[in-house]
């Protein structure tokens, strides 16, 4: 459905993104990568809303920058709030409807509306309702013209697990009805659940894509560096290292010791073992470098490397 | 025991396979839609009362001639075209002022403009609907009181009886108020595009209106300026085209406010208007497309 071929973006000196290839089919899509790494760059010029600076886009065969009538066949939730607080859900999805020429603007926003679970007859106005229910009237929104292709630019920001999992239930059942989702977050663990094809980018690159749960594995696999706070740091040092769970340790000053490990698993595992073998008492097993930004600077190494 | 046939209505969503209009459809919803908002519609009893408030400011002296009018008052009652222009235009600066930014400012403000960017409407389209409602709705202000004032002429029996006559009274009333709603749709709405915020908007047109008052005002007054810096003058220049228009001016307006040819004021309203739509689209030439 979507073709991005060597796609470039600078503005002035700063590059979003630099040479992304990849295609994206019907289904979930995830689009991961930290904040800065390009992701909001590459959903705008899928959608049209910005030229590449270099590459091309295809959606659905077509031009999007070219063809202002492919944005019937798009759909978009962007990041920041775009809702008309001093309107309710109907008039405002009833407006997209409009604008995207539907023939009955308010009965598509009634079945939009309805799809993502609210109530198209709630009188109250968009500015009273929760972030979880003003992302759903986006998505309503963004639904309304029956798009094949559907952007999601962090739609999970900022709701708490019971809305994510709701609006994931959303986006799969989307999927399911063969359009192509693309739903865009900085939180690798916001879209584990979605168990989704996914496009990760990092520093305007493709840092990795495919399946969620290869890319998961793979990033287990790389070398972690964890802290282990414990009752004798050296007795269990020496027996990390005799163990062969340890590509390196040291002693830090607070009374614990820093490990590095390429089985990150194995070594959860293993520590536990060798603890209670040698009656130590374990208090932390810290992961020091388990944030995205480093997961996604590894992935962009190992891809150069 | 009931016949009905049970059935489970399916209420998940349905592809869509209907027509599906285009920017013209687009366009025009969205000038509906804004007209209708500007106005209040659909933003609760609290959104009418400014609106309301200017309608009757606008209106009152044609209100007045018409009641005079049925209540069988003589000939040559009440004020004339010329009266109306005051009352509309106070009204139609509050108007532009404090209302008139409501057609751009949430739109950025709030983000929505995405929405309208991602349909099939273009930044030209966009403003297209947008001007023409602040035209619209000025022309309420405008050209509504002078279609009333006419009817009251007409009942009172002061009207043109000459066909021909008529029809250029009717012009004349028509463009008189198209050229004050235009030339203040488009200037307002510009000044509107430079901010998101409508406080800003209103303060800086209402600052506008009165510095520049002020300002020619001493100019002309103590300064002994050259009689074309009237054309900077943003009150009284469409004042002066419609009392034109009327052939009909008022005692308080001087020699001096003569001073323009009638194409060098056409000119004058002219390029106003070209300098406004120019920061109008400058602003939105990219708007949801960088």
């Amino acid at each position: 459905m979507i073709e991005i071929k060597g796609v470039a973006k600078w503005y002035g000196d700063v590059v979003a993104l630099s040479e992304v290839t990849a295609e994206i089919g019907p289904g979930l899509t995830a689009l991961l990568g930290p904040n800065g790494a390009g992701k909001s760059s590459l959903i705008r010029i899928i959608c049209g809303l910005t030229s590449p600076s270099r590459g091309m886009v295809r959606v659905l065969g077509r031009d999007p920058r070219q063809d202002p009538m492919l944005h019937d066949k798009i759909g978009i939730v962007p990041q920041q709030e775009h809702l008309i607080a001093s309107a309710t859900a109907l008039q405002f999805v009833s407006m997209a409807a409009a604008l995207h020429g539907r023939k009955n603007p308010d009965q598509a926003a009634r079945a939009a509306i309805e799809s993502v679970q609210l109530d198209a007859g709630d009188k109250r106005k968009l500015r009273t309702y929760s972030k979880g229910m003003r992302q759903r009237v986006k998505l309503a929104q963004a639904l309304v013209h029956d798009p094949q292709v559907l952007v999601l630019d962090e739609p999970l920001n900022g709701l708490d697990p019971r809305q994510r999992s709701r609006m994931s239930e959303i986006f799969l059942r989307l999927a399911q009805e063969g359009r192509s989702v693309i739903v865009s977050s900085h939180v690798l663990e916001e879209v584990e659940e979605l168990g989704s094809t996914v496009l990760m980018l990092a520093d305007g690159k493709l840092a990795a894509e495919g399946d969620f749960h290869t890319i998961r594995k793979m990033l287990d696999d790389r070398p972690h560096r964890l802290r282990v706070r414990s009752s004798d740091p050296q007795r269990l040092a020496a027996a990390l290292i005799s163990g062969g769970l340890v590509s390196a340790v040291r002693l830090d000053t607070v009374g614990g010791l820093v490990a590095d490990t390429s089985r990150v698993s194995e070594f959860r595992r293993g520590v536990l073992r060798l603890a209670a073998e040698q009656r130590v008492s374990l208090s932390e097993i810290k992961p020091l470098d388990d944030d995205l930004e480093s997961v996604f600077r590894y992935l962009v190494a190992r891809r150069s490397g | 025991m009931s016949s009905v046939a049970t059935r489970i209505a399916d209420r998940r969503f349905q592809h869509y396979g209907g027509v599906r209009h285009g920017e013209l459809y687009a366009t025009l919803r969205l000038f509906q839609s804004s007209f209708l908002r500007t106005l209040g519609f659909g933003k609760g009893f609290r959104s009418f009362v400014m609106p309301i408030l200017l309608v009757v400011i606008s209106y009152f002296p044609a209100v007045v001639a018409l009641i005079g009018a049925l209540a069988g008052s003589p000939p040559g009652f009440g004020p004339s075209y010329r009266d109306l222009v005051p009352f509309s235009a106070f009204a139609l600066y509050l108007f532009v002022a404090l209302i008139g930014p409501e057609l751009l400012c949430p739109d950025r403000r709030s983000g929505a403009i995405v929405m309208y960017m991602t349909a099939c409407l273009r930044p030209a389209t966009y403003l297209v609907a947008k001007v023409v409602a602040m035209i619209s709705l000025l022309a309420l202000l405008t050209v509504g009181p002078g279609a009333m004032l006419f009817v009251a002429q007409t009942y009172l029996g002061n009207d043109p009886k000459d066909g021909l006559e008529v029809l250029r009274l009717v012009g004349r009333i028509i463009a008189a108020g198209l050229v004050y709603a235009t030339f203040f749709g488009i200037l307002g709405l510009a000044a509107a595009s430079l901010t998101d915020r409508r406080a800003f908007a209103a303060a800086g047109i209402i600052l506008a209106l009165v510095l520049v008052s002020v300002v020619l005002g001493l100019a002309e007054s103590t300064l002994n300026a050259p009689h074309w810096v009237a054309v900077f003058n943003l009150t009284e220049l469409p004042a002066e085209a419609a009392y034109r228009l009327y052939n009909d001016f008022p005692s308080h307006y001087s020699a001096a406010s003569h001073t323009f040819r009638t194409p060098q004021l056409t000119g004058g309203l002219a390029a106003w208007c070209v300098a406004g739509l120019g920061l109008l689209f400058w602003r939105y030439r990219s708007e949801g497309t960088q």
